[in-house]
């Protein structure tokens, strides 16, 4: 008759934490129970035949790669690090260009035309802007030299009228002086005759 | 490049978007994950099914890994689902196969047929001796049922305990250490009758 305790014992003898004294009781009911005994050894031999497992190397697949970048989006890169930072240089020496560009570049408003210039002036508009620069000068002396002429023709005018009327003040003047003096002689001659 | 980082530090390479750390991560885990399916589904081809979609979820699940649990308990987690899952779609599958001789259905493992085994495999630095041990696993292997087979996947070639088992299959840690003995006395009970067909 098999034995009543084989199963109970035996699930137990597999435990990962089993108590020293358990373990010593099942191994003494073993020591005593053919029955336990030989089916332990045979849970025992299938356990190892199962842990003689040889592993296998995979196939080679590469299709995670490809899950990788699907599913982490855009994001998903090959390099990373120093590499990564590599990526920016073409895209910072085009903003670097293009920052150069815009910054030479000329708009000019002449005529009613807007015009656009890039890079440098050349030589022929230096000469143009120069010779533009000195008839404006030239335009500028000249009105200036205008004024002056008309200042100097006022202050003339002025001096020649300042100069009529000092001597018709001393002509006035004069003439104010023989009326008194004429005055003073006829009081005097009038009023010795009278006392 | 990674081969000196954790697992911990390639998941945070790769959730930055590194593709380099997310193979080094893959190609540390592969053959792992590879010899699970083998045992669990008895075949290559359904064996590099499971890889992949292990890894698959994985890829998908990167952001959920935050370290609390080691990588590889995580990982084992996840293939242990998805071998859960891919065992119930390949039973209802089935259900257009028939059943088996035994009036149940066919389940994830079908018997090892000459041509799954790596004596017959593509290897050519194949061990005759070596091949002959596998057979002998999954030739016992399939012997049991899938669910007592996740058990002895997990305690003989995982070394989880019962209580992790219990844990990720979300049952009792008795019932754990019932399906592993009875998974064993199957096994034993198997050779036994073959033993006995060969005397006969």
């Amino acid at each position: 008759m098999p034995c009543s305790r084989t199963e109970h014992l035996l699930r137990e003898y597999f435990a990962d934490d089993l108590d020293p004294v358990v373990r010593a009781e099942i191994e003494q009911h073993v020591g005593n129970c053919p029955d336990c005994a030989g089916e332990l050894r045979q849970l025992l031999g299938a356990t190892a035949d199962l842990r003689r497992w040889r592993e296998l190397p995979p196939p080679r697949w590469h299709r995670h790669l490809a899950l990788f970048k699907r599913e982490r989006g855009a994001g998903a890169t090959g390099p990373s690090g120093w590499r990564l930072a590599w990526q920016w240089l073409p895209a910072t020496a085009c903003a670097l260009m293009l920052g150069l560009v815009l910054l030479n570049t000329s708009v000019v408003y002449r005529d009613g035309v807007v015009e656009i210039g890039f890079g440098s002036p050349s030589m022929a508009e230096v000469d143009r802007r120069l010779a533009e620069f000195q008839r404006e000068q030239a335009e500028e002396r000249a009105s200036f030299a205008a004024t002056l002429a008309r200042f100097e023709q006022l202050r003339a005018q002025d001096l020649e009228t300042i100069q009529a009327s000092y001597e018709w003040l001393a002509d006035r003047d004069y003439e104010t002086v023989q009326s008194l003096r004429q005055l003073v002689s006829f009081v005097g001659s009038s009023g010795v005759a009278t006392w | 490049m990674f081969a000196g980082n954790s697992d911990e530090q390639l998941v945070g390479k790769a959730l930055a978007g590194s593709a380099r750390a997310w193979r080094q991560l893959v190609r540390r885990h592969e053959g792992s994950i590879y010899n699970l399916g083998y045992r669990l589904t008895g075949n290559r081809e359904d064996a590099m099914d499971l890889t992949q979609e292990v890894f698959l979820g994985v890829c998908r699940g990167l952001h959920r890994f935050r370290g609390e649990a080691n990588f590889r308990t995580w990982l084992f987690r996840i293939a242990h689902n998805k071998a859960v899952d891919l065992n119930r779609k390949r039973k209802l599958l089935e259900l257009t196969g028939g059943l088996d001789e035994n009036g149940e259905f066919r389940e994830f493992t079908r018997a090892a047929a000459p041509s799954d085994t790596p004596a017959a495999g593509a290897e050519p630095d194949h061990d005759l001796a070596a091949d002959e041990r596998n057979r002998l696993a999954l030739g016992l292997l399939q012997r049991i049922s899938f669910e007592q087979r996740l058990v002895v996947e997990l305690k003989i070639y995982q070394s989880l305990t019962f209580e992790e088992i219990a844990r990720m299959q979300e049952i009792s840690v008795n019932t754990a250490k019932t399906r592993f003995y009875t998974a064993l006395k199957k096994m034993r009970l198997a050779t036994e009758e073959e033993h006995a067909l060969l005397e006969n």
